[in-house]
């Protein structure tokens, strides 16, 4: 073979090692997905599921006990009495055991699709929302389906459970509510955009309020599934995260920054706000004295309910998109393009650790 | 940037296109080949380039240079460039246009993979570069389904449990295909001949690969490409199919669009002085009095 077949060679196998390698490993790109119980924090990224410790957030364990490049996970896990469910980018959903990360109960491998939303339980079930367009209620002692709901577009949001009911964010710009026993559709809400974020559900008024990228803010009654109200302005953005409730006003932010409290019974606006940059993330309750918005260049401000304005403000060193979690005092925010993956604070601002995960 | 300059106008045009078929599957097709219809002048010039070259290569007169030359590579691409002077032919004639249609061909790439956002912050990023007479809320994100497939997903055809990679085998079958049929014709002991065999060889192979391991749009955008490329190259006749299929008339040899009029006599004659040797001589000029391909 002469040189300049082999170079030829070398060429064409770099070239297909670029691009496959560009494509094989991790195809989607996306955010880190958290999950934080009363002792360890969940944070699903790339090639693992990490488990840390809620208090330090030492790396305890993780899945797959060595990472793999053609394994990718974004989906926050959901955990319940000492084991964890999650889906990855392989198409597969796992139980996996919390005391051993790397002990695997079972895999669910029927779904054409990606999972990358935090999947919900309901009882004896798992819903679990997939890009293949099905939403899939697994049996969590065997891992087998019991049902299968069959929709139109990739599912990417947490499922909603109330009373029987699923509620499903769609990105078909419909909001669907199904029965959780059979996964029969018993409504579906029309949108004006796709549906990104869970609505939030108040059990007091028995209402849903769900925002859509066809900037609006919607509420529906979720019995009858009759819309209660609309909120549209001529100046609101897309709508990308879930609304919060607090001192009976719904306060949810748009792309823009803005942030809006309306009158949750009626619609109407109560005051306005501006974050001062784009928000994807949304707002975050501080239990029941304020709220956080976390803008797309790392800053994250606090407002109380009754200035209603920043009260402190502190800046990750990345971007922040997904939702920031705040449980007791301490505050989760997961960022990208960063040194690290996830950030925390207590509630007055005071930075705690990070994690990076070793290289 | 390049995000401004060529991926945003591409990812644009593949969303107007998606907004006019409402189909994306179609819309990627499309898209290809609204793109090949512009690149066709590159193509067509890239070609000619390639032919006058081909057809110099294979002149004997001009591999007699060579041979005579053959220990003294300064003095052989001294009378190379001389030839190609004196017969108009650019070196860089079939490199340039396929350097232009490069960038083309990874922004076309990158913007399929922009529409085909499947996170919301994908979404995020897409939504960022649509223009504004686009209306993004009724038209993200796109529906991904097309025939059985999920673009945003490697393509399979299920059979029972059983997965097809129906696009990446028919991506296979094209490149072999759009090699073969448009493999220049070259001498069996050729050095070009043997890269072209092993190019022939790896490529369907590395396609194949790709599309199976791609989202099914980009697999989509692979055998679209392929099928353009075959009937752009019909179009100008430079298609053999009797390479693939044998009952088919093979496509006629082109006789040299270039004569040289390189002669070892008249080389030896004008040996003290190298640089006369490409002027024609008058035996040189009764040889210029054979029938010329077109070029």
């Amino acid at each position: 073979m002469n040189k300049k077949v082999l170079r030829l060679l070398v060429l064409l196998v770099l070239a297909g090692a670029v691009l496959t390698g560009c494509a094989a490993g991790v195809r989607a790109e996306s955010t880190p997905g958290v999950t934080v119980t009363d002792s360890y924090v969940y944070l699903a990224y790339l090639n693992s599921l990490f488990q840390l410790d809620k208090a330090s957030g030492a790396q305890l364990s993780s899945f797959p006990e060595k990472s793999s490049a053609n394994l990718a996970m974004y989906a926050a896990p959901v955990v319940q009495d000492g084991y964890v469910y999650f889906g990855d980018l392989s198409n597969d959903f796992h139980k996996l055991t919390e005391g051993n990360l790397a002990q695997s109960v079972w895999t669910f491998e029927q779904a054409k699709g990606w999972y990358q939303a935090k999947p919900a339980l309901d009882g004896n079930l798992v819903i679990v929302p997939c890009t293949d367009r099905n939403i899939y209620a697994i049996d969590i002692e065997n891992g087998t389906e019991t049902w299968v709901y069959k929709g139109d577009f990739a599912f990417i949001a947490e499922p909603v459970v109330v009373d029987g009911k699923i509620i499903v964010s769609s990105q078909d710009h419909h909001v669907l509510v199904l029965n959780g026993t059979t996964g029969e559709e018993i409504y579906r809400v029309e949108m004006k955009g796709a549906v990104l974020a869970p609505p939030l559900y108040d059990p007091e008024s028995g209402s849903a309020y769900v925002g859509s990228l066809g900037r609006e803010m919607v509420s529906f009654d979720l019995a009858s599934g009759d819309v209660n109200w609309t909120y549209e302005t001529e100046d609101l953005a897309t709508i990308w995260a879930t609304p919060i409730l607090l001192d009976s006003q719904l306060i949810f932010t748009d792309k823009n920054g803005k942030i809006v409290a309306l009158d949750p019974k009626t619609g109407e606006e109560l005051w306005q706000n501006n974050a001062g940059g784009t928000v994807i993330a949304g707002a975050t309750l501080v239990g029941d004295q304020g709220f956080l918005v976390a803008r797309e260049d790392g800053t994250i401000s606090y407002y109380s309910s009754e200035s209603k304005s920043g009260d402190w403000t502190v800046t990750v060193p990345g971007n922040i998109y997904s939702k920031i979690i705040v449980d007791g005092d301490q505050i989760f925010v997961p960022v990208v393009k960063a040194d690290a993956l996830i950030y925390t604070y207590n509630t007055a601002g005071v930075p705690g650790w990070s994690f990076s995960p070793s290289k | 940037m390049w995000d401004t300059i060529i991926v945003q106008p591409f990812t644009n045009l593949l969303l107007l296109i998606t907004i006019l078929v409402k189909n994306f599957g179609i819309a990627i097709i499309l898209f290809t080949l609204v793109i090949k219809l512009i690149t066709y002048p590159l193509t067509a010039k890239q070609l000619k380039s390639t032919m006058a070259m081909q057809d110099l290569q294979n002149d004997p007169k001009y591999k007699k240079m060579m041979a005579k030359y053959k220990d003294n590579r300064e003095k052989a691409a001294e009378e190379q460039m001389k030839i190609y002077k004196e017969k108009g032919i650019s070196p860089f004639g079939s490199c340039l246009p396929t350097l232009i249609q490069f960038p083309i061909i990874i922004g076309l790439y990158q913007s399929i993979m922009r529409v085909m956002a499947s996170t919301p912050l994908e979404l995020v990023k897409l939504e960022r570069i649509v223009y504004p007479f686009l209306d993004v809320n009724k038209i993200l994100p796109i529906q991904n389904r097309f025939l059985w497939m999920d673009l945003g997903q490697p393509e399979r055809l299920w059979i029972g449990t059983i997965g097809i990679p129906v696009l990446a085998i028919l991506v296979l079958a094209t490149t072999f295909i759009q090699s073969k049929v448009m493999q220049p014709p070259t001498q069996a002991n050729d050095q070009s001949a043997a890269m072209s065999n092993s190019m022939m060889m790896m490529m369907p192979f590395m396609m194949g690969w790709m599309a199976y391991q791609f989202s099914a749009g980009l697999a989509l955008y692979f055998l679209a490409s392929n099928i353009a490329t075959v009937g752009q190259y019909a179009a100008m006749g430079r298609v053999d199919w009797s390479k693939i299929l044998p009952w088919v008339k093979p496509l006629e040899q082109p006789k040299p669009s270039v004569v040289i009029d390189y002669d070892e006599e008249d080389e030896q004659e004008e040996e003290p002085e190298p640089v006369k040797s490409v002027k024609p001589s008058a035996r040189a000029s009764a040889k210029r009095q054979r029938p010329k391909m077109k070029k």
